[in-house]
């Protein structure tokens, strides 16, 4: 839902208030004092509380922005600079990166925060990888196959990967990560809903696993290639308890070295690393001989930060982004996240009078994302036009069946007995037309938006403005006829948290949205192997919940990084658009 | 004064006792949970966030939560963070020294500077170095520490490159911080010493020492300063308490380790166990160090009795 817990780390309560002096006050005592524009306006958004770094766009791929090409389709672009000879990168060097927050727990068993891959993904390796467009390479897992049976699936490991601890990875340990995140004890946050209907696991031989699920589950190999299904070394799980995540063996490109809370995460080069997936650029022990993560919470001073040099990377917000897209000795690399659904508006199907699918269209015909995209982020976050994002594979263009057309939103209204009363909104049996915009603070400039285009066509949209968790009670309890969201997933599957009926109330279904022929669809979706016949299935519930006006889509979640010009390799990205891996990252002097 | 400080220690107790009864009823009348804040990067079934309530007992009456609670804390165990699942106890013993060496430096930078710039702006009166630094000083005053902290980073970090921007680490690490965060005890000191000095300096034992020719110098630090202490002592408190306090923002802005930005986290994310953990450690603090700024009143001005 909201995904908002990310930007109110980058603003510090004093950050939230109004404007202490203009953007052009500021930046002329800025000139004063000698400090650079750039840093001048990201004090500014500081200040101004613009700092709501994922605004919406959404998207699994990567852009790198200063080489052309690359960008456009999806997946993972093409690296700016081309690694020598065919995949070795310069070796050698320390990166300081300067996130936003400590991870949670380095647990991949237990954690439950996708920004984490970017620790979790450089300790730990996965049974297989999924890049952001949907393809599936090899990771420890040679090979893949569910038996007829629907249920049964079988994998071939590969033989030659030894954990940081010596122990060596076989069928038997990667039983043991199996059996670790589905035990309560281990209190798993997100590894163990992903494995879905689980049942056992068993070694057939050193080097073949075979998963048992309760019923045929589609989603599995997608599953494995998420942060959250890492293979651990028993031994040292074993020995750590739940102390694990703060001992951490993997058997990934790097081993974990130290974690100081609330200041830094250090990691060094695995020098036996010979067993990288193909779904990376690199092969072979990681180009970097350590990486160092610092954690600095204001968005203001991670920027400070990479400007002076002390970090050589920093996660920033759209602000800082254009900023360093301007200067010369940085690159900027934008990430969008694969949104199930994208950023945008839940329609309250079941209160008045958003009940009314008409009513519901109207407001879809009548909301124009191109202009929220312009107004509010500056034209950096993609348009989204489904209640996917337009590269997932789930993605039917027949679904973007509504863009900005006021003159349809109006005559909409008219059919749904919503006429012009000669004030400035349209009313029904002497009732204006009135409806509840729930939004969260760290967004409520889309919301002046949609409000001003809703207007326009005599609707009168009330904000509610709250923040998490205040805004996920209220959208629970469907007080509602619009609220801002936006979620990012693996599979479209991850649309029925949203859209199933069993989850209105207690969960995230905000529309309200009650279809027994969508619950018996994704039912459907999830219990089939085949991706042609998943692809069939999601692509109707796509078209249902688009023609059933239940979603209004905005933009897809992007994420902004900018680092030295030197930092290379930054564009093979995590499974969920959340991160670069650091294995690929390298340090290359002009 | 034996049997005060005992007093004055089981009282304490009860103070700590009524807040962190207040946090934990506080924080739970706050709508959600640490579950629906869990799942706010991706969405997740209504039966599976019910399952974690389950397994992390959110899902007993509050009372018996507390209960749970008191009966654990008493044996010492704070309990273990909803999200890290670290003791919490071990969290905030780790990130302890960094707020109270943030603490501690920023109220002497405040007590020095404060105490300085008032006696001589007293002693100076209406000159300019008095309407100069009064300026200064409601200018920090009014400000707020967030934009200090930025704004001192933008300066003397970048800019000028004497600090790091951000960190935690030696007094290199320290220095922008504690200055940041010095600024209003200075500011706030400044001006209190300064008034009261004005009004110490017009009485009649001042007329008496002038007369008798001492040195003017003996006046203000020798017969002045000591009468002025004890308001400023009263002010050291209360600004030690205000740099406890602070440390939230600052340690924000600058990176720094510490109990503020643990804080801030915890309360976010609603993980009770480490808000309430936070909470307990900088009420004890602040209650000892109210209770030796209660105690040095009595060495200053041995009028004062302790009963």
């Amino acid at each position: 839902m909201d995904q908002d817990t990310k930007s109110y780390g980058d603003s510090s309560p004093e950050a939230r208030r109004p404007l202490y002096l203009s953007r052009r006050g500021l930046l002329r005592r800025a000139a004063v004092l000698g400090v650079s524009a750039p840093l001048a306006a990201s004090l500014l958004a500081a200040c101004g509380g613009g700092d709501s770094t994922d605004s919406g766009g959404s998207g699994s791929q990567s852009e790198p922005t200063t080489a052309p090409g690359g960008s456009g389709g999806t997946g993972n672009a093409t690296p700016t600079t081309s690694t020598d000879d065919g995949g070795q990168a310069t070796q050698g060097g320390k990166l300081v990166i300067a996130v936003q927050t400590d991870p949670s727990t380095l647990d991949p068993h237990v954690n439950s925060s996708t920004f984490d891959t970017l620790y979790l993904h450089a300790l730990f390796d996965r049974l297989i990888e999924r890049a952001p467009d949907g393809t599936l390479y090899p990771g420890l897992a040679e090979t893949w196959e569910v038996a007829d049976d629907g249920v049964t699936w079988t994998l071939k490991l590969r033989s030659d990967v030894t954990f940081h601890d010596g122990t060596p990875f076989n069928a038997e340990a990667a039983v043991y990560s199996f059996e670790r995140i589905v035990n309560p004890d281990t209190k798993s946050e997100y590894a163990v809903f992903q494995l879905g209907p689980y049942e056992s696991s068993r070694a057939i031989d050193e080097f073949t696993l075979e998963l048992k699920m309760a019923q045929p589950y589609g989603a599995l190999p997608v599953s494995l290639a998420t942060y959250g299904i890492a293979m651990v070394s028993p031994d040292a799980a074993e020995k750590a308890g739940n102390q694990f995540g703060q001992n951490p063996v993997g058997s990934g490109p790097f081993k974990f070295q130290e974690w100081v809370p609330q200041s830094h995460v250090t990691l060094v080069r695995n020098p036996d690393y010979n067993w990288a997936s193909p779904i990376h650029t690199v092969s072979g022990p990681a180009p970097l001989e350590e990486v160092t993560f610092r954690v600095i919470p204001e968005a203001a001073t991670r920027a400070a930060a990479l400007q002076s040099g002390e970090v050589d990377m920093a996660y920033i917000t759209a602000a800082d982004y254009l900023l360093f897209d301007e200067d010369d000795n940085f690159r900027t690399q934008k990430i969008l996240t694969e949104g199930y659904p994208p950023a945008g508006l839940f329609i309250n199907t079941a209160k008045f009078p958003t009940d009314d699918v008409k009513v519901r269209q109207a407001l879809e015909y009548a909301v124009n994302r191109h202009e929220v995209n312009q107004v509010v982020y500056e034209g950096l976050a993609e348009d989204a036009d489904s209640v996917v994002s337009t590269f997932s594979w789930a993605y039917d263009p027949a679904s973007a069946m509504y863009s900005y057309d006021p003159e349809k939103a109006k005559a909409l209204l008219d059919e749904a007995g919503w006429t012009e009363s000669g004030g400035p909104y349209r009313q029904k049996d002497g009732q204006d037309l009135t409806i509840v915009y729930l939004s969260l603070t760290s967004v409520k400039n889309v919301a002046e938006v949609v409000q001003a285009q809703l207007k326009e066509v005599g609707i009168n949209a009330e904000l509610l403005v709250q923040d998490n968790p205040a805004q996920q009670q209220s959208a629970q309890s469907g007080q509602h006829n619009l609220v801002w969201t936006q979620w990012s997933g693996v599979d479209p599957g991850d649309l029925a948290k949203v859209y199933h009926s069993d989850n209105i109330g207690d969960g995230w279904n905000f529309s309200h949205y009650n279809n027994p022929e969508l619950d018996e669809l994704f039912a459907q979706g999830v219990a089939v192997n085949d991706v042609e016949e998943r692809k069939k299935i999601y692509t109707r519930i796509v078209n249902l919940l688009m023609e059933d006006a239940t979603f209004i889509p905005l933009n897809n979640r992007t994420t902004f990084w900018a680092m030295k010009k030197s930092v290379q390799g930054t564009d093979v990205i995590d499974e969920r658009g959340s991160n670069p891996r650091v294995y690929d990252i390298y340090i290359q002097e002009d | 004064m034996g049997t005060y400080v005992v007093r004055r220690i089981l009282a304490s107790f009860f103070v700590i006792f009524g807040l962190i009864t207040v946090v934990f009823f506080l924080m739970r009348l706050l709508p959600g949970d640490p579950v629906s804040l869990m799942m706010t990067e991706f969405a997740a079934a209504a039966e599976d966030m019910e399952r974690i309530r389950e397994q992390l007992g959110l899902n007993d009456p509050i009372l018996v939560q507390y209960v749970r609670y008191l009966g654990n804390l008493v044996q010492g165990d704070l309990g273990e963070s909803v999200f890290t699942h670290r003791a919490v106890s071990a969290q905030v013993l780790s990130q302890l020294p960094a707020t109270l060496e943030l603490a501690v430096a920023s109220t002497l930078i405040g007590v020095v500077f404060g105490v300085v710039t008032g006696i001589f702006a007293a002693a100076w009166r209406d000159s300019i170095f008095d309407r100069l630094s009064m300026l200064v000083s409601l200018f920090f005053i009014s400000m707020p520490s967030f934009w200090v902290g930025l704004l001192f980073i933008y300066v003397f970090a970048l800019h000028l490159g004497w600090f790091p921007v951000a960190g935690t680490g030696g007094l290199s690490h320290l220095v922008l911080p504690a200055v940041a965060l010095g600024m209003r005890p200075i500011a706030v000191l400044s001006r209190v010493v300064r008034t009261s000095m004005l009004e110490v300096l017009r009485q009649d034992f001042v007329q008496t020492a002038r007369a008798k020719g001492v040195l003017e110098r003996r006046i203000l630090f020798g017969h002045a300063l000591r009468n002025v202490l004890i308001p400023v002592i009263t002010l050291i408190g209360i600004q030690f308490g205000y740099a406890l306090g602070g440390s939230v923002i600052i340690e924000t802005v600058f990176g720094r380790q510490g109990i503020g930005q643990l804080a801030v986290g915890a309360v976010q994310k609603h993980d009770y166990p480490l808000v309430q953990g936070t909470v307990l450690f900088i009420g004890i603090v602040f209650v000892f160090a109210n209770l030796i700024v209660d105690l040095l009143y009595g060495i200053i001005d041995p009028r004062i009795r302790y009963s």
